[in-house]
């Protein structure tokens, strides 16, 4: 995170930098969004693959940076060619074994004793808890099972519109789709999300440590 | 739930759950599983990784660029082999079209003279001639 004083520059700025050769400035742009693009890879493709698909990302913006709009939105940009990358992915995932790709991963980049990769990135006086990390790994892992068994789409808009934040209209934008389509595969993923992760449902849907950082 | 629906449909169904309970219940389910996906905490990078995407997108640019001039080069090699193909095709085609001007379309004499020198040419290279007055016949063929 980075404070008011010294925020990012504009991402404008950064990107005509980029395109004179300015090699801080790509390194910027990545740092500020590698971290989002990797957690939303991550759902999409599970986190044994992450990283290799956030690279290719990120060399898929160096390469067409030339061809973004200053007047579109780089957020949605950026969303757009890391759910291509995903997909692209799990396509080829698909040819070489021939059926269903699970996304569970395995400890991904937890340390001993430290959380699992669906845990709360920051210290969390709740996490100390070995009974209540082990009821966070439990839920992410849950969660990312149930992720994994819908269609590559269906994963795709759920994940953008309820764990990401985007609108119906910036969805559609990120996968060059009809808003109807954008409406009924969140329908239909959400049924389907609701079965398998009913268990888990309380009423007031919190995870097992309220308080814990949401997704942006 | 989304905030998507029109505001005499949106009342419509406000008016609808008033009277039922499952449709009630479903809803509350739904509001409970969106609550759930937005309070999931993002998966935390591995330490590094920032550094490692610049290091692989500088690397694959580097690699992009190394492999350039080589294409370059067939390109120039193709584009030389292509015209010196057709250089030679021109000439070879000027030369026949001589040769074939000497094999029937040039006035008898001139057909004999061309004849004889093919046949000196061919004694001179094979070595079967006999050297009469100064003149070289074929073998056997005294004058």
């Amino acid at each position: 995170m980075t404070s008011r004083k010294t925020g990012p520059p504009p991402v404008g700025d950064l990107i005509a930098r980029c395109l004179t050769g300015d090699v801080r400035a790509f390194e910027t742009l990545v740092r500020t969004h590698h971290d989002q693009v990797y957690g939303y890879a991550c759902r999409m493709v599970g986190p044994d693959a992450a990283d290799d698909v956030v690279q290719e990302v990120f060399l898929r913006v160096y390469r067409s940076l030339h061809t973004f709009r200053s007047e579109s939105d780089f957020k949605t940009w950026l969303y757009r060619i890391t759910t291509n990358a995903c997909l692209d992915h799990l396509r080829r995932m698909r040819r070489q074994r021939g059926r269903f790709v699970p996304l569970e991963g395995g400890g991904g980049h937890a340390d001993e004793g430290g959380p699992a990769w669906g845990g709360p990135e920051r210290p969390d006086p709740g996490a100390v808890d070995p009974a209540l990390r082990a009821e966070q790994r439990e839920l992410a892992e849950a969660l990312q099972a149930a992720l994994g068994r819908l269609s590559d789409h269906h994963r795709a808009v759920l994940v953008l519109h309820d764990m990401y934040g985007f609108r119906y209209d910036e969805i559609k934008d990120i996968l060059r789709c009809s808003l109807g389509t954008v409406k009924s595969r969140l329908f239909y993923a959400r049924r389907a999300l609701r079965e398998q992760l009913r268990p888990y449902l309380d009423a007031a849907g919190d995870w097992p440590a309220s308080g814990a950082s949401s997704v942006s | 739930m989304d905030g998507q629906l029109p505001g005499p449909v949106r009342a419509r169904v406000r008016s609808h759950l008033v009277r039922c309970a499952p449709c009630r219940r479903e809803l509350a389910e739904l509001e409970a599983l969106r609550q759930l996906l937005a309070g999931a905490p993002a998966p935390p990078p591995p330490p590094g990784l920032a550094e490692t995407i610049v290091g692989h997108v500088r690397f694959r640019e580097a690699e992009r660029v190394r492999r350039r001039p080589r294409v370059r080069f067939w390109q120039g090699a193709i584009a030389g082999g292509v015209a010196a193909v057709l250089v030679v095709a021109l000439w070879w085609a000027g030369l026949d079209g001589l040769s074939r001007m000497g094999h029937g379309s040039a006035p008898p004499a001139v057909e004999a003279a061309l004849m004889e020198h093919s046949l000196y040419a061919s004694l001179l290279e094979t070595g079967a001639g006999d050297w009469v007055d100064w003149a070289l016949v074929p073998a056997g063929d005294g004058r």
